[in-house]
């Protein structure tokens, strides 16, 4: 059973992973008010998501270029938002995963 | 070899570049001074030097103890420039060395970490790399938005902080002690970044730098780290650093510090949390992120910014680690600090991490860094610098050639850029804020030298008053060219002078006597200025300083009493007491008076007349009750004889006396963001939970939150009150054990009911932790008022409300029957102003308590006319009463009579007030609506007005309304269910602006009631207020309302002094004074030479009160082996060859006498190297006991002729205990230099290893 999941969740990883970055995504420019609870469950499936497919820092610091990218767009079109700082948050937390995953490499 | 040297040629360029910038900042002579931390040490470094930090005292106002030594060191080196160059250099040698050396040392760290790796990196990309990053470092935003404008001192860590790391790097790295020694060198030198006042950017610095040292010495470079060496650094470091850190650190343990209120739990929370969440909000993540200045505009060179993060991320992706180990790569290691800086600059991490820093600020201490942004950015620019270097190496070394140049290009320009405003000047060329565009940088005027020499040379030692008198204790001179200097006084911090150029530095006496001058009463401002030591006025003319140039700040509260204008100001000084024949014209309107000697009080004298009295501050100001000025006016609880003279106030008992000032109509104004709904719903109300248990024990502060959160519940219904189901059934307030059901909060029933079981449990605990009587009904008025602001908005909320017709008629009967049985819980009584309550306490000495009852006040305001104001008045006391009659010739001064006390401690008794004025007789209901009298008692009022129009209804003045008075407004009323809106208002000046009126709304109170109901308001009027008026409004959907009053009376509540006077018993016909001659060695010392003294006297000395001013008698040694330590010590000292061996014994200069010769003066002097400084050492200090503050903040002492073992002439030291301990420590830090400086020769070219 648990290798059939295991299973199931190998052949989905480019779902999962895009559904994850469609989440951060989705957090940041769509949902209105920031929230721990997102972002630490989002953050914790991206965390299992590094274990499961073996993802690198690597894989880690170019979401992170993403969401540069994202959080820079709002900030020329919004300032400091909520939404530019959803993505500041964001940044954050990526690069501080990216960081462990690199020294764990 | 060559192409070696030629790597060097861009950096050494850009570092000569980046130290001769500063230079065209300023033209010649121009100077940036002023602002908190003044940098008049540019203009004038020793005298500076001599005026504030060789002593602990602060040179300006009242005095005070002052820990200030830490820039000794720094100051003596500027001392030295300032003999070769003008002070427009070393400002710009100050600022080149930030720029230049912050810029070398990011450079030479980036360098040193590349080189680590430096197979993989070409020698140019190295190069470029560690320019780039210094480069970032000091231009980026952050920093050059960092206080380049009249920087503080410690502004200097931009360069100190990185050189240090540098240095200790290379320690690490090589483990030669030398740099060791090179970076105790510099923290000697710049000493002031390693001392108390600079501990936020040091303790946000160091920690983390030496972690990073640390990691990278054992981790990157798998080195030994050097800990003997550190460890042997850290105590020369302590040693050289004795000077100025030994002396907080005594006085955090061992005396009354002012120091150590950082350290208390109430002010981390008063004063470090509230700020720091004040300001938290307004701190972005990505703006720090974007490596920009947090709480400014956003200028277009800002988009350029992203390039920052862009290249970090770059740089991550591409960076490929060499050699196994954990934490072996530096990048990650300063990725790794980088972004725990991030944290801590940005605070705004999720809510998790915003609630872990504010958990941070319950650590003893960590209030120092409520103004997290400032004391991180630092740290932060720098491993953002050191990561950025990093970043640029490995991205340089993927790519090809061309695109290298670009990228350097690219950095280059975004850089330089942004850093645009530093570069070419104009961050530290700005002008005054709301100032008429005056230029804060000047060119000194030629005679302000003179002027302040004349100023230091002034043969008395009497303070000075500077007008016009600032806010914050300000001087304001213009200088040449247009440029004005605002900032601490040039008197006190050069000339060595205190002076009182601002509000701020009148100590006690500061409202006292801006309102004595608003309200012409000179005999108090005459007292103020022989109670404060002023013996001179010093007075600027000059227009361009005043008037129109400065409309508010840095005159700011204090114009709305003091003249307006300059002209104004010269019909004010002839009602000083000045000598008009020592009148000196100082050159370009500047004017320095004498005050007369009848009126000046000199720094030290005698007096035999003691007053002990509960009010020592408003005593001064009595000029009925205290006659002779030269009284000594201690506190009552410093009497210890039944023979003392006492005066004793009464305490207003009323609970009136805690609303002044309107502090019941306090409008709370708390932020909802989470919805009813929302499941972290219950964790918001824990978190109010808790807050208010930390303040369970603060009365008013836990009255304040409930209150606060009460009106939280008010504001989630106005915010989301038109979603919120109505459930048409009663919800009970829910239970921690409903935690987990998250409807129950979730509709209007429930948000009701919570809010009413609130409001009931904190009505039930006033009453159980009630403070008194009169405290408990002061709160029932605060909660009162907040009912009815929360009444307003609900009916308010109501009026707009989509709901249905039968829902909001529905809610309307809830909230209406809601209210009403809250108030009946209140049990609100009718206060009654005719009756006033006091309590006075007795102290608790002998039983001759005989007192002469006075009372004082009530004639104040004659001004108003007000022939029947009160014609009758009763005082009971225990078995007492007395009555008296008061008509308008009545005096001020009023005597009672005589009672005697059985029992000491508090006694209540009460006044009663008859015959009072209703302030109302006189006016009519105006405006639209009409008034029906229905007899003689009752008026039926109609209202006609649309409902939100504020400007119909029926209005009427209420007569004599004052500023500052506070009036109590009661009626009986019937709306007969009517809603109708009552109102209380004024007219009142904008910025004390006669042609700008304004009205101001103090409370709303929509009432309603079928039957006869009592209200009653209470108001202060404010102080620019100019007439006031009461309104009814209708308050409901129709056009019309009705509402029936009787009785309305308006009368003003009376706060009459009560006085009880006890005469001394003891009176000594045989007194005779003794003669005193004193004479200044220097701020901490004076020389005291007293003569005939035969009899118990108190010696003056008005100076800010501190236990630890001594008096020395110089003939007695004390015998504990401590003082014998001391005196040796102290012995050795003065034969030193550094010392001046002048013991006064020479010196009979008298420049000054007064009261016919009682008091002399003698020379003065500022001799830090006084013999005098160190023979008192080990010696008996005299009359410790009988030490107390006088006249509201001096000194006195009682002096028993048995203190002098009956001698009758003496000598005596008074000195500043404390400044004593300075000496020792900087010894200990001057002999720790030398050696550090001699091992430095000794280590020289030598290869010693730690």
């Amino acid at each position: 059973m648990r290798k059939k999941v295991f299973n199931v969740l190998q052949q989905g990883k480019q779902v999962i992973l895009t559904t994850i970055f469609l989440g951060i995504c989705a957090d940041i420019l769509f949902l209105k008010e920031s929230s721990d609870i997102r972002i630490f469950t989002l953050l914790g499936i991206y965390i299992a998501s590094i274990f499961i497919y073996k993802l690198s820092g690597r894989f880690t610091f170019i979401l992170s270029l993403f969401v540069l990218i994202i959080m820079y767009i709002e900030f020329l079109l919004s300032g400091a938002s909520e939404n530019t700082e959803k993505a500041a948050v964001w940044l954050f937390f990526l690069m501080g995963v990216g960081l462990v995953q690199q020294l764990k490499e | 070899m060559k192409t070696h040297s030629l790597h060097k040629i861009p950096f050494i360029l850009i570092t000569l570049l980046l130290f001769v910038i500063p230079f065209f900042w300023l033209k010649p002579g121009e100077m940036d001074l002023g602002g908190d931390s003044t940098r008049l040490y540019f203009y004038q470094p020793m005298m500076y030097l001599k005026a504030l930090f060789l002593y602990n005292i602060i040179p300006s106002g009242i005095g005070g103890d002052s820990l200030s030594y830490f820039a000794i060191p720094y100051l003596l080196v500027l001392g030295f420039l300032r003999l070769l160059f003008t002070p427009t250099i070393l400002i710009g040698i100050s600022n080149g060395l930030k720029l230049s050396v912050g810029f070398l040392a990011c450079y030479l760290i980036v360098k040193e970490l590349l080189s680590y790796n430096r197979k993989n990196f070409d020698a140019w990309i190295i190069e470029f790399s560690a320019i780039a990053a210094g480069l970032f470092y000091v231009f980026s935003p952050i920093m050059v938005n960092s206080g380049w404008d009249r920087a503080i001192l410690t502004h200097t860590q931009i360069f100190v902080y990185p050189l240090m790391f540098y240095l200790l790097l290379r320690y690490i790295i090589s483990h030669r002690f030398k740099y060791l020694l090179v970076v105790l060198l510099f923290t000697f030198l710049f000493s002031f970044n390693f001392s108390f006042f600079s501990a936020p950017g040091f303790f946000s610095f160091f920690p983390f730098s030496l972690v990073f040292l640390y990691i990278y010495s054992v981790r990157v470079l798998q080195k030994k780290f050097p800990w003997k060496g550190i460890i042997a650094g850290s105590i020369l470091f302590l040693l050289l650093q004795a000077f100025h850190i030994l002396p907080h650190v005594l006085s955090l343990l061992f005396f009354k510090s002012q120091y150590k209120a950082v350290f208390s739990e109430e002010s981390s929370i008063s004063r470090g949390l509230d700020y720091f969440t004040a300001i938290a909000p307004s701190i972005k993540v990505s703006i720090s992120l974007f490596n920009l200045a947090q709480v400014r505009d956003i200028a277009w060179t800002s988009f350029g910014s992203v390039f920052f993060p862009l290249v970090l991320l770059w740089g991550l992706i591409m960076n490929r680690k060499k050699g196994g180990g954990w934490l072996s790569d530096s990048t990650l290691l300063t990725l790794f600090f980088f972004l725990v800086t991030l944290f801590f600059v940005s605070a705004n991490i999720t809510s998790l991490g915003f609630n872990l820093y504010k958990a941070l600020f319950y650590i003893p201490g960590f209030k120092m860094f409520r103004n997290f942004y400032g004391q991180w950015s630092t740290v932060y620019v720098f491993f953002y610098a050191l990561l950025i270097g990093q970043c640029v190496a490995v991205v340089a070394s993927g790519i090809r050639n061309r695109y290298r140049y670009l990228l350097f290009l690219l950095f280059f320009i975004v850089l330089v850029s942004g850093a645009y405003p530093l570069i070419n000047g104009s961050m530290v060329n700005d002008v005054h804020v709301r100032s008429k565009l005056i230029k804060q940088n000047i060119r000194m005027d030629s005679g302000i030298d003179s002027l302040i020499d004349k100023i230091r040379l002034l043969p008395v030692d009497g303070k000075i008053l500077s007008l016009p008198l600032t806010g914050p204790g300000y001087q304001v001179i213009a200088g040449k060219d247009g440029g004005v200097y605002i900032g601490p006084s040039m008197f006190s911090y050069l000339a060595g002078k205190n002076d009182f150029p601002g509000y701020g530095g009148l100590g006690p006496y500061g409202q006292g006597f801006i309102e004595a001058v608003r309200s012409n009463d000179f005999d108090i401002v005459n007292r103020l200025i022989s109670v404060l030591n002023i013996k001179y006025i010093f007075y600027n003319s000059d227009p361009y300083i005043y008037d129109d140039n400065f409309p508010s700040f840095p005159y700011d509260y204090v114009r709305d009493y003091m003249p307006k204008t300059q002209k104004e100001y010269q019909t004010l000084l002839p009602k000083f007491p000045l000598d008009t024949g020592k009148t000196e014209n100082l050159r370009n309107d500047k004017y320095l008076y004498s005050i007369t000697d009848d009126s000046y009080l000199p720094h030290i004298y005698t007096t035999s007349d003691r007053i002990y009295t509960s009010f020592p501050d408003s005593f001064i100001l009595n000029s009925q009750l205290n006659k002779d000025i030269k009284s000594a006016i201690f506190h009552i609880g410093n009497s210890d004889k039944s023979s003392d003279n006492v005066i004793l106030e009464a305490e207003s008992d009323g609970p009136l006396e805690s609303l002044r000032d309107n502090y019941h109509l306090h409008r709370h104004e708390p932020f909802v963001s989470v919805k009813l709904d929302n499941y972290l719903y219950p964790l918001v109300l824990i978190k109010e939970k808790v807050q208010l248990w930390r303040s369970r024990n603060n009365h008013s502060r836990y009255l304040d939150f409930s209150l606060y959160f009460l009106t939280k519940r008010i504001l989630e219904l106005q915010r989301w009150g038109d979603t919120l189901p109505i459930v048409n059934h009663t919800v009970p307030p829910p239970k921690i054990s409903n935690i987990l059901s998250i409807n129950r909060y979730f509709s209007w029933e429930a948000s009701l009911s919570r809010y009413e079981s609130g409001m009931n449990s904190i009505i039930e605990w006033i009453g159980i932790n009630k403070l008194s009587d009169s405290l408990h009904e002061a709160d029932q008025i605060k909660i009162s008022e907040q009912l009815w602001q929360h009444r307003n908005v609900l009916t308010k909320l109501l009026q707009s409300n989509r709901k249905k017709d039968t829902e909001i008629q529905y809610l309307e009967v809830e909230i209406n029957q809601m209210f009403d049985r809250l108030d009946k819980q209140l049990k609100l009584k009718v206060y009654d102003p005719s009756v006033l309550l006091y309590g006075v306490k007795i102290p608790n000495i002998s039983n001759k308590n005989i007192y002469d009852v006075f009372i004082q006040g009530l004639q104040s305001d004659s001004e108003l006319a007000l022939p029947d104001l009160v014609s009758d008045i009763q005082l009971d006391i225990d078995n007492y009463s007395l009555r008296q009659k008061i008509d308008s010739k009545s005096p001020n001064l009023l005597r009672l009579g005589s009672v005697v006390f059985t029992k000491d401690g508090k006694n209540p008794f009460q006044v009663l007030l008859q015959k009072q004025s209703n302030y109302v007789q006189n006016s009519f209901w105006e405006t639209s609506g009409s008034i029906i009298t229905k007899d003689n008692t009752v008026e039926s009022l109609s209202l006609v007005n649309t409902p939100g129009d504020n400007s119909g209804g029926l209005v009427r003045q209420i007569d004599y309304w004052a500023p500052k008075k506070q009036f109590v407004i009661t009626f009986n009323y019937n709306t007969h269910g009517d809603s109708v809106l009552f109102r209380i208002f004024d007219k009142r000046f904008v910025n004390d602006d006669k042609n700008d009126i304004r009205r101001h709304v103090y409370l709303e109170h929509a009432l309603s009631a079928n039957e006869w109901t009592t209200h009653q308001a209470i108001v202060t009027t404010d102080l620019t207020s100019i007439a006031g008026f009461i309104q009814f409004l209708n308050n409901t959907k129709k056009t019309n309302a009705a509402i029936d009053i009787k009785q309305l009376s308006i009368v003003e509540v009376y706060n009459p002094k009560i006085l009880y006077v006890k005469q001394s018993t003891d009176v000594n016909n045989s007194f005779k004074e003794p003669t005193v001659e004193f004479s200044k060695i220097n701020p901490t010392r004076y020389q005291i030479k007293v003569t005939n003294a035969m009899n118990p006297y108190v010696l003056m000395f008005l100076e800010a009160y501190d236990d630890q001013w001594k008096l020395i008698d110089v003939s007695r040694r004390q015998e504990d082996w401590v003082s014998r330590v001391m005196n040796l010590l102290g012995a050795f000292i003065s034969k030193t060859p550094v010392v001046n061996k002048n013991d006064g014994a020479g010196n009979n200069a008298i420049v000054a006498e007064y009261f016919n010769g009682l008091v002399k003066e003698g020379k003065n002097s500022n001799s830090f190297f006084d013999m005098r400084n160190f023979t008192s050492w080990g010696k008996k200090s005299v009359a410790e006991k009988g030490h107390f503050r006088v006249n509201g903040y001096a000194n006195g002492w009682i002096i028993e002729p048995e203190d002098m073992e009956n001698r009758s002439s003496y000598t005596l030291i008074m000195e500043m205990s404390t400044q004593n301990y300075f000496y020792i420590f900087l010894g200990v830090s001057m002999v720790t230099l030398l050696g550090v400086i001699a091992s430095l020769i000794f280590l020289r070219n030598r290869k010693w290893t730690s």
